[in-house]
């Protein structure tokens, strides 16, 4: 060939890939523009059914699902042009292609195009009678779908399906006619019915129409019963503006064809498509795949949403990732996870007058994937009272940009909070345990020993709605492997977060108890005795053997001394330990998450989690060290000491400075209190009292119909405290047997005395006996008092006063009379009737 | 002869036409239930009553008998729903006003079938006048129609449709009286089976087992009942056109009653609520008769004394009917030959007293007589089975307070007719007999009322309340909406709202639960505080509660709440 004849060709092949282009935004016959990797045209060929000189049917040899796959396009609007080019002769405007996997002869999928006043429209016909084909006819050249007379999907775009460059069109809308594969297992499966009316709705929305969505909103249409709780709607916001990457997979049509590593992606990642069954001839799926998202949120609600509505999502009404280290990885730093119920919510907590648990989740090293180091679990009680707009659809939730702020921000009334200690688990809704509400598979808890799943959550659920007074504490008595959890219910603030100089951790502020479950069989248990700050660590070890031994050690932290006791020896230093290094709120964005990585990175500690006395020795100051003894019942006291019991055993010995004066004292336990100095006394049992006063609530007489105030001091005045004791207070009355008012688990405190008030409804006038006991953990009574009540009648019950009140004003007489008159009538009828007996005669 | 003559002239002067006994009847009935009516003056609330203000609410404001799966629907009927619509319109009369007042006035009606169906089986007016009189004083029949429940008609209905059908046996030799009776009887039972088809299945079986019982003795003894063969084949097509009549009604005319009888209850709870006539309402509302007994009243010989009425017609009705049963079972002697050996050997004065006392049980026997034996014995029956379930606890129904009000029903006139027909009032123990009688009937007539209408000072059920206690609760609904409040030891307050104010339930939850933690608002007034004494259960408030409403009669006692989660 010549040289000129190569440049010509190659100049025209040129201008014709320049202006294919133009061609589709001129809105020309679209050509079909995918064609996946795994798709391969073996062969193109036509056929002119109806003999007017022009092709009506094209058909492709194709291998999409089988090694020789089959497509038969059939024109639509006798526009097919002469071509083997498959892309030049058919279109996805008005042509009716049926694809015969694995070329059978059995039409597996048809899909029929046509175009509406604004744009157009595909009817995709799947095997509805379960003969493994999808039926049809064709006549005068038009194929004409017999399976069914509705599409199982009919997708409808504007103004056509692919944008003047190409790409896809991401404004198209997904009506559903019956149930695909994927639901017909799920709970929705027995609402989804087949037929004329739509049972589900999926909007892709580009309203920029700059090629990248902004979001999908998918909604169910179908009649459910209210009292169900289903997924009935769900949005997914594209906040980082990501492009999604046409089908890899598709079949001609762009919105045909799955790849299987879609779901591997994040939801935004890849366009949305029809995946296609082609075994069974059923779709499988549609729509977009892949989970999560690096910038971008979704959710999920049980609510119908309907337009131009303002809609209150519940359930996960935000499901958000932020990209917090901006690297742009695909893999979200931080995420929020908001659960929210109004309390008019069939399915909700009905906690007034909303209820907000989040789950605030983020990676702070950075590790690739989906780990997390952090997440606090956090409960309020707040509406949200803003609005985003989706199209049609005003969504009430907090905007994505304000939603880290609006956690940080406001107060919350209890927190849980959990750190990952060991290797973690990759997870795409952040870290699940300890979730302060819900009950959540992945929260294993273990007990003696034994991994279960599942975390008793009614005890929470009452507590939030307000039926118990007991806050759900057993729920967090227990942690994962490998992670580290505090809880708080003392709460009411901002989730504040510091970092403690002593176990170099970041901890909750506020918590009460937390725990370490190092690798299942190693603790660390954390206490904060003072109230706001961790400031007692106990180490456990189990292992196990022929002979299983425990090993224990524990650090107290006053604010002047740090106390070791492990082994058989106490450790005391007196150094000032400030409680905290930094105090900060987790991280909302970029700058943030630095500035606490640095802070971190600076201040964290190389020290085992049971090396307390190398935690210890981080802060300088004189030390002692007392062998052969132990430290038990520490405990901060008055103003800012502290006390604790000392056991010296036989053969004790002392080195060090020398902080406790011990010169002259023998083996035996201690108590040692500390308010600016040291002071010794030997630990005495406990010596408990009781007493008790009752008094009217209201008023100053004690009456039979009002209740009364009963108050009860308990008083240790030993030196030992008495802990786990059960107070129990019951009353007698009349012959009436002894019945037992009120019973609870108190410390009795040396020195400190405790004190509980309960109430108490005399069930009868008359003289009572008031009777509370103190039990020991052996049941034996340690103290009780008794006190005698008398109950005065209060209202009378005289039969007179009750005539009156059970009596309507003014008709007290007429009812007397009444009653005095029927008698008498009565008497007088039977009287007559006995006596005009015919029988008499 | 001049006493006999004194006699003659006595009886003459205390003979009253018919329709003087009828009103004189209902001259009693009216007081009884203006007694019911003046006694709470309007003020009172009660559970099945509660229940129909809601299905008569529901049908005159949708216009419909069963609109929707939120409308108030009785399922077992819809003829209490339609009188009330019917009144409304025509009266203008409210649901209130119906219920409260109209459920007593209206129970008058029953005098009528009662007085005419006991003239057709006793055979004489005064007999039928004594035994309305017996029927008028039980309790057991009292309390349930003078409640706005369909009790007071479809009790009134069974009455009728025995009288019609008894009426129609009689009429068989005149064809034109005769058709229109069958014809009156099949509406009647429709109307029955419209106001509460359990109740009414329950009579059609009641109706079986007569037919049995009649066809035994018949059997036994043919010659004594020559006329039986045909009231036998009547009870059969009434019996059978019934059956058809009830199927038309559950599965085609009124689908709720379908739906109640095929979704709630197993075969052996069918097959009870037929036997004993329990619809769905009333199944979750009644309790244990024992404890109600026990816990009901201040004391059990109390108990026993206000319904000594009930016990007096048991036992001695049991009695007549046993002996009378027995007297049929013994070899008969022929028509005609009574015997007379008694008079000719010149027998004692307790001898011929006891022979004339007995000698109905030798006399032609006439068909109603064994009518009203046959029904007397399935009505019993009845009672003897719903005794039998209730002991069992098959059913969580209370079946023989149910059950025992139809069973006197027929007591009455068997009662009725011996007291009417073999006591020998001539004698002079017979005139302080039968003064005592007619003072006994009159004292358990006020006995029964007493206890009908759950006489506060003697019953630990109280009815009645307070309108401070309304206003309360009216204040509760506005202030605290969508939350629970303790309105009282039972359900007394509920009921009373619902029937007088149908202040929506779904705005505050009343509640008689003394556990529900989800409770934080009680409901304290001078009721409840006597209540609290009268049943020794301590009030369910704190001493440090809050007291967030007071009107003098009732306060609104607030718990304080001990975390954020609680209001």
């Amino acid at each position: 060939m010549k040289i000129a004849t190569l440049r010509s060709l190659g100049f025209i092949i040129a201008v014709i890939a320049a202006l294919s282009p133009l061609v589709s935004w001129l809105g020309l016959p679209s050509a079909a523009m995918a064609q996946g990797p795994g798709m391969r045209v073996l062969g193109v060929s036509q056929q002119d059914l109806t003999g007017d000189g022009r092709p009506d049917l094209t058909v492709i040899d194709c291998s999409f699902y089988t090694d020789h796959d089959r497509v038969l396009v059939y024109d639509g609007a006798s526009d097919m042009q002469a071509s083997d080019d498959w892309s030049v002769a058919t279109d996805f405007l008005n042509d009716t292609w049926v694809f015969d996997a694995g070329a059978d002869g059995r039409a597996k999928l048809i899909i029929q195009f046509s175009t509406t006043t604004d744009g157009v429209q595909a009817d995709i016909y799947d095997d509805e009678d379960g003969d493994g084909q999808v039926s049809y006819v064709v006549r005068a050249g038009r194929a004409m779908v017999t399976e069914s007379s509705h599409p199982i999907l009919r997708i409808t775009a504007a103004p056509n399906w692919t944008r003047p460059d190409g790409s896809l069109n991401y404004n198209f809308r997904m009506v559903q006619y019956g149930p695909l594969l994927t639901q017909e297992s799920s709970s929705l499966s027995p609402f989804l019915k087949r037929g004329s009316k739509p049972v589900f709705e999926r909007l892709f929305v580009d309203a920029d129409n700059d090629g990248v969505p902004e979001y999908y909103l998918y909604r169910l249409l179908a009649e459910t019963p209210k009292s169900q709780g289903l997924e009935r709607a769900s949005i997914l916001s594209n906040e980082g503006r990501a492009r999604p990457r046409p089908s890899p997979a598709a079949i001609f049509w762009p919105l045909l064809g799955r790849d299987s590593d879609d779901s591997h992606q994040n939801y935004f990642a890849t366009a949305p498509t029809i995946d296609y069954d082609w075994g069974l001839a059923r779709i499988r799926d549609a729509g977009s795949a892949g989970y999560p998202v690096e910038s971008g949120f979704h959710i999920n609600s049980l609510r119908y949403m309907q337009p131009h509505v303002r809609y209150v999502p519940d359930f996960e009404n935000t499901m958000a990732y932020y990209d917090l280290a901006g690297d742009h990885d695909t893999y979200p730093e931080l995420h929020i996870r908001h659960r929210y119920y109004e309390a008019d919510d069939l399915y909700g907590e009905k906690v007034w007058p909303a209820v907000n648990e989040v789950r605030y989740s983020w990676s702070q090293t950075g590790q690739p994937g989906l780990y997390w180091d952090y997440k606090l679990g956090l409960v309020g009680r707040r509406l949200i009272t803003s609005t985003v707009a989706f199209g049609d659809f005003p969504v009430a939730i907090v905007p994505y940009a304000e939603l880290p702020r609006w956690v940080t921000g406001n107060t919350w009334d209890f927190a849980t909070f959990v750190a990952r200690e060991g290797k973690g688990y990759s997870s795409s809704e952040g870290i699940y345990e300890w979730a302060p509400i819900e009950n959540k598979d992945q929260d294993i808890v273990r007990a003696d020993g034994m991994a279960s799943t599942g975390a008793d959550s009614l005890s929470a659920l009452a507590y939030v709605q307000g039926l118990t007074p007991d806050a759900p504490r057993d729920k967090f008595a227990f942690m994962r492997d490998g992670f580290r959890g505090e809880y708080s219910f003392k709460y009411g603030i901002q989730p504040y977060l510091y970092f403690s100089p002593i176990d170099r951790k970041l901890h909750l502020l506020n918590a009460e108890r937390g725990v370490w479950n190092i690798d299942g069989n190693a603790e660390v248990r954390y206490a904060s005795l003072s109230g706001r700050y961790i400031d007692q660590w106990t180490y456990t070890q189990r292992i196990a053997g022929p002979q299983a031994i425990t090993i224990t050690r524990q650090l107290n932290a006053a604010g002047t001394h740090l106390l070791y006791s492990g082994g058989d020896e106490v450790v005391i230093r007196e150094a000032g330990a400030v409680p905290s290094l930094f105090e900060t709120l987790p991280p909302t964005n970029h700058t943030e998450w630095q500035v606490l990585g640095a802070k971190l990175g600076v201040s964290g500690g190389t020290f085992g989690p049971g090396d307390f006395k190398e935690m210890m020795r981080q802060f300088a100051g004189p030390e002692m060290t007392v062998s052969h003894a132990r430290l038990r019942d520490y405990r901060p006291a008055a103003g800012n000491g502290f006390r604790f019991a000392l056991e010296l055993q036989p053969g004790f010995g002392v080195s060090g400075a020398s902080l406790l004066d011990l010169t002259g004292v023998g083996p035996g336990t201690y108590v040692f209190t500390y308010d600016g100095s040291f002071s010794l006394q030997p630990l005495t049992t406990p010596k408990l009292s009781l007493k008790l006063v009752a008094r009217p609530a209201r008023g100053t007489d004690l009456l039979v119909d009002s209740p009364l105030l009963v108050q009860i001091e308990a008083a240790n005045s030993g030196s030992a405290d008495a802990r786990g004791l059960k107070l129990i207070v019951t009353t007698h009355q009349g012959q009436a047997t002894e019945t037992e008012i009120s019973r609870q688990t108190v410390d009795v405190l040396a020195g400190a005395p405790a004190r509980a008030t309960l109430s108490w409804s005399p069930a009868a006038a008359g003289s009572a006996e008031l009777r509370a006991r103190l039990e020991g953990p052996d049941g034996a009574v340690v103290a009780q008092v008794l006190q005698q009540v008398n109950v005065a009648a209060g209202r009378s019950d005289a039969e007179r006063t009750l005539l009156t009140v059970s009596t309507a004003e003014g008709w007290h007489l007429p009812a007397l009379l009444l009653l005095l008159v029927l008698p008498f009538v009565t008497g007088l009828i039977v009287r007559a009737a006995l006596n005009s007996s015919p029988w008499k005669a | 002869m001049a006493t006999m003559e004194r006699e003659r002239r006595k009886n003459a002067y205390w003979e009253l036409p018919a329709r003087t006994e009828i009103a004189a009847l209902l001259v009693v009935a009216l007081l009884i239930a203006s007694y019911s009516m003046l006694r709470y003056g309007g003020l009172w609330g009660e559970a099945d009553t509660n229940v129909f203000s809601a299905a008569s609410w529901a049908a005159l404001e949708t216009g419909r008998l069963a609109e929707g799966p939120e409308q108030a629907v009785y399922p077992n009927g819809y003829g209490y729903q339609a009188v009330a619509t019917f009144l409304a319109n025509i009266a203008g009369l409210t649901v209130p006003a119906m219920q409260l007042y109209g459920s007593a006035l209206l129970m008058v009606w029953i005098v009528v079938p009662a007085w005419l169906l006991y003239r057709e089986f006793i055979g004489s007016k005064p007999g039928a006048t004594l035994a309305t009189a017996i029927l008028l004083v039980q309790p057991e029949l009292l309390f349930p129609v003078l409640r706005g429940t369909h009790e007071k008609f479809t009790r009134g209905l069974i009455l009728l449709c025995l009288y019609l059908l008894v009426r129609s046996l009689h009429s068989r030799h005149r064809p034109s009286r005769f058709a229109a009776l069958v014809l009156a009887y099949y509406l009647a039972i429709f109307a029955l089976i419209s106001f509460n088809n359990l109740l009414a299945t329950s009579f059609i079986m009641v109706v079986g087992l007569a037919l049995g019982l009649s066809w035994l003795v018949f059997h036994g003894n043919r010659s004594a009942f020559p006329s039986m063969p045909p009231a036998i084949r009547r009870l059969s097509y009434t019996l059978l056109v019934s059956i058809v009549l009830t199927f038309l009604f559950i599965f085609y005319a009124y689908t709720p009653a379908r739906h109640d009888l095929l979704v709630l209850w197993s075969f052996g709870d069918q097959l009870a609520a037929w036997f004993s006539g329990i619809g769905g309402t009333e199944k979750v509302t009644s309790i244990h008769p024992y404890t109600a007994v026990d816990t009901g009243w201040v004391s059990l010989p109390v108990y026993f004394t206000l319904s000594l009425a009930n016990w007096l017609l048991l036992l001695g009705s049991g009695a007549i009917w046993l002996w009378q049963s027995i007297a049929w079972m013994r070899p008969r002697k022929a028509l005609g030959d009574e015997a007379t050996s008694a008079d000719e050997n010149n027998p004692g004065p307790l001898r011929v007293w006891l022979w004339r006392g007995t000698s109905w049980l030798r006399r032609s026997e006439r068909e109603s007589d064994l009518l009203l034996w046959a029904f007397y014995g399935a009505f019993a029956f009845q009672v003897i089975v719903s005794i039998a379930l209730d002991v069992s606890g098959a059913l969580t129904s209370n079946l023989q307070h149910r059950a025992f009000p139809s069973f006197t029903m027929l007591a009455a006139p068997v009662a009725g007719k011996w007291l009417a027909e073999q006591m020998p009032w001539q004698a002079v123990g017979g005139r302080l007999a039968q003064a005592a009688l007619w003072m006994g009937i009159a004292v358990l007539g006020v006995l029964s009322v007493l206890k009908s209408t759950n006489e506060p000072l003697l019953s630990n059920k109280w009815l009645f309340y307070l309108p401070g206690e309304v206003a309360a609760i009216e204040w509760a609904a506005d202030t605290l909406s969508q939350r629970a409040l303790w309105s009282g030891f039972d359900e007394r307050m509920a009921t009373s709202i619902g029937i007088r104010y149908g202040i929506d339930p779904r705005k505050v939850r009343l509640t008689m639960s003394m556990v529900d933690a989800g409770v934080r608002d009680f409901l304290v007034s001078d009721v409840i505080r006597r209540q609290s004494l009268r049943l020794s259960m301590p009030l369910p408030v704190e001493g440090d509660s809050l007291i967030t409403y007071d009107n003098g009669q009732a306060q609104i006692q607030h718990r304080r709440p001990r975390t954020p989660f609680q209001r």
